[in-house]
């Protein structure tokens, strides 16, 4: 086993990878970038080797700072959370030609499934399903030309891509057009891979997950399935285990494909195969991630089993701790990821700073979060925040206890979805079960913020008013006995 | 002394009516009675008009946020040194909601533009959004150049309403 293990990251997922490091007696090193100084983080790890660059994102990203720092501290191996370098074949490779051990799959193994074109195409040779596309070759006419024969809808995606950016829908020929090429040219920007690929569109689809952890012999188990269909800007913000109202032998299925697919890679780490599935019970490959979740939590819940500890151990050469047989389900756990944005504008990122911060508790809770009271929240990294997780016997008492928690929380400085997040838990459709990718515009308006009732109007205003010291000194500025004001107590 | 502030593009002006036996406030064309407490672990607990509500708050500038009744909500304090005006600015500005960088300029100076025309790409927090015109204009200046980043509440276009 390691005795020393660098994060390769920082915000909530270094937090809870220190967690576990801790847990398991293994030393931690964070690395961080100067604005990140007084981040959780930091804080968190036995030791901080700080990052040099201008540009905060560019420095965690800056696979020769990062090796010379595993390398100063004496750590073995490397975890990279999520995002940043998590999924870069060519750090893999670095890391182990510098004789250390990167934390996930070897650099062929990303890049074989990490590549949407490349992945798919193993998929289909697997005879995993896999929605009809069309790929780019060459001239971006010749693309549109093959993309209409498929048919419309069709959904436009960077052939490198990930997290929702860069994916269009074309409903028309004008519109394939113009947003293959707006399409290509995000993919150029945050890729620097400007192929992109189109397939059919599959409407009112759900996002259904497989977890799966592969010891890199061959052997695959599957940790059950989440389904991540509550997305805005093609971004998940509320996944669960298992997924609600799915026939037995479906889930069986899907988690077979996933196994089948994971084993013919030798694949090696935690990974997550997704796929679509249609309301007629087809489901397609969409992609694998070869990492660690956002919403690896919710698996953690209904198996009560930490999946850190699992990569590590893989990782050590130590194999699988549990078989097929040890993964029994027990109840139902929900996530929802808190951001800083505003639902009511299109969901659009928020800035600020973290000025107030009440955390809830109680059974079943769990907070994952990287954030404290007085940190600044910045464009220069994605706007998560944290995630609140919910577990319980059954979904229902899940999603009310989640919904309670999303109440508890206080996050005042910059705006955050919580109180949206909060409506979708409760919203009728969502609690039936009834999820598609679709689901918050086809509930849009059922989900906006409720109108404000004239008296808690009044209280806001009130509330404001005596929060203000220049107001609150002119209650009391005025002389005797005027000044006495029975039960108003400062 | 009065307070001002806007909430939801709403703007109140709240005074003192009285003070004693227990504290009264005009809101607006309202009055309610108050009683606020403080509570523990940095809450606050008002009455208005004999109904508790618990809350959290926290200002930042002129921005005011605050949590009541299990909901947030995001003020703005107006300076009442420079009068009553309300959030916004001029509807012929189109100002940035947040920093961010230009990444396509749509327009030019002088073009006529339709309500809903794209003027401008911009990037906040690794997302691209198009700034449209809000009605139909002439585009007057660009404030801005491809590249360039700017600051929340930066000045990006003005319109000249056709």
């Amino acid at each position: 086993m390691f005795t020393k293990v660098l994060v390769a990251n920082r915000g909530e997922i270094a937090c809870r990878i220190f967690r576990t490091l801790r847990q398991l007696g293994i030393g931690s090193v964070a690395v961080y970038h100067h604005d990140d100084r007084n981040a959780p983080h930091v804080s968190l790890a036995d030791e901080a080797i700080e990052l040099q660059g201008a540009v905060p994102s560019a420095a965690y990203l800056d696979r020769a700072q990062i090796v010379a720092a595993c390398r100063r501290s004496g750590a073995e191996a490397i975890h990279p959370g999520y995002g940043f370098l998590s999924e870069n074949a060519d750090f893999s490779g670095f890391v182990a030609e510098s004789g250390l051990v990167f934390i996930g799959p070897e650099a062929e193994t990303i890049r074989l499934m990490g590549d949407k074109i490349g992945s798919r195409n193993f998929a289909a040779s697997q005879g995993v399903p896999v929605a009809p596309s069309v790929i780019q070759h060459g001239d971006l006419a010749e693309f549109v030309a093959a993309a209409e024969a498929i048919g419309f809808p069709l959904l436009i995606k960077a052939s490198a891509g990930g997290g929702g950016k860069g994916m269009k829908i074309a409903r028309s020929a004008a519109e394939l057009a113009e947003n293959a090429r707006l399409a290509q040219g995000e993919a150029e920007r945050y890729f620097r891979d400007g192929r992109i690929y189109a397939e059919r569109l599959i409407e009112r689809p759900r996002h259904i997950e497989v977890q799966v952890l592969g010891d890199g012999t061959g052997t695959v188990l599957h940790l059950y399935e989440r389904e991540c269909s509550i997305q805005r800007r093609y971004q998940k913000i509320i996944e669960e285990a298992p997924a609600a109202n799915l026939p037995t032998a479906l889930r069986d299925e899907i988690c077979a494909a996933a196994v089948k697919l994971a084993s013919a890679a030798r694949y090696k780490n935690a990974g997550t195969i997704e796929f679509v599935l249609a309301p007629d019970g087809a489901f397609y490959f969409l992609e694998m991630n070869t990492r660690l979740q956002v919403e690896h939590p919710v698996t953690e819940a209904i198996l009560g089993l930490d999946l850190v500890a699992e990569q590590i151990g893989i990782a050590a050469g130590l194999g699988l701790s549990f078989a097929q047989a040890d993964l029994v389900p027990n109840g139902h756990a929900i996530e929802c990821r808190i951001c800083a944005e505003e639902p009511e504008k299109d969901f659009r990122p928020a800035t600020g700073r973290i000025g107030r911060l009440r955390i809830p508790g109680g059974e079943g809770i769990r907070f994952d979060g990287g954030i404290r009271e007085g940190q600044a929240v910045t464009p220069a990294f994605d706007s998560m925040l944290a995630k609140l997780i919910a577990h319980a016997p059954t979904r229902d008492e899940a999603a009310e206890r989640l919904a309670a928690a999303v109440d508890a929380l206080v996050i005042l400085g910059v705006p955050v979805n919580a109180d949206y997040l909060g409506r979708i838990l409760r919203h009728p459709a969502f609690l039936d079960g009834q999820l598609h990718t679709g689901f918050i515009a086809e509930h849009a308006t059922a989900l906006a913020a409720p109108a404000l009732s004239a008296e808690l109007e009044a209280a806001l205003f009130a509330a404001a008013a005596l929060g203000d010291k220049d107001f609150r000194r002119s209650i009391f500025a005025v002389p005797e006995p005027h000044a006495s004001i029975g039960a108003w107590r400062n | 002394m009065n307070f001002i502030a806007v909430l939801n593009g709403r703007e109140a002006e709240i005074g003192i009516t009285k003070r004693r036996p227990s504290l009264a406030l005009r809101i607006g064309d309202r009055s309610i009675e108050v009683e606020e407490c403080a509570a523990e672990d940095g809450a606050f607990e008002i009455v208005v008009d004999g109904k508790r509500h618990r809350g959290w708050r926290y200002q930042s500038g002129t921005e005011l946020f605050l949590r009541l009744g299990n909901r947030s909500f995001v003020l703005d304090v107006l300076d009442r040194h420079a009068g009553a005006g309300g959030a916004g600015g001029a509807g012929n500005e189109l100002r940035a909601e947040m920093p961010g960088t230009v990444v396509d300029i749509a327009c030019s100076p002088g073009a006529t533009v339709t309500a809903g025309q794209a003027l401008l790409t911009i990037e906040s927090m690794k997302m691209q959004m198009v700034v449209a015109a809000p009605f139909d204009a002439i585009v007057e200046t660009i404030h801005v150049a491809p590249n360039a980043s700017f600051e929340r509440k930066a000045l990006l276009v003005s319109l000249k309403p056709v």
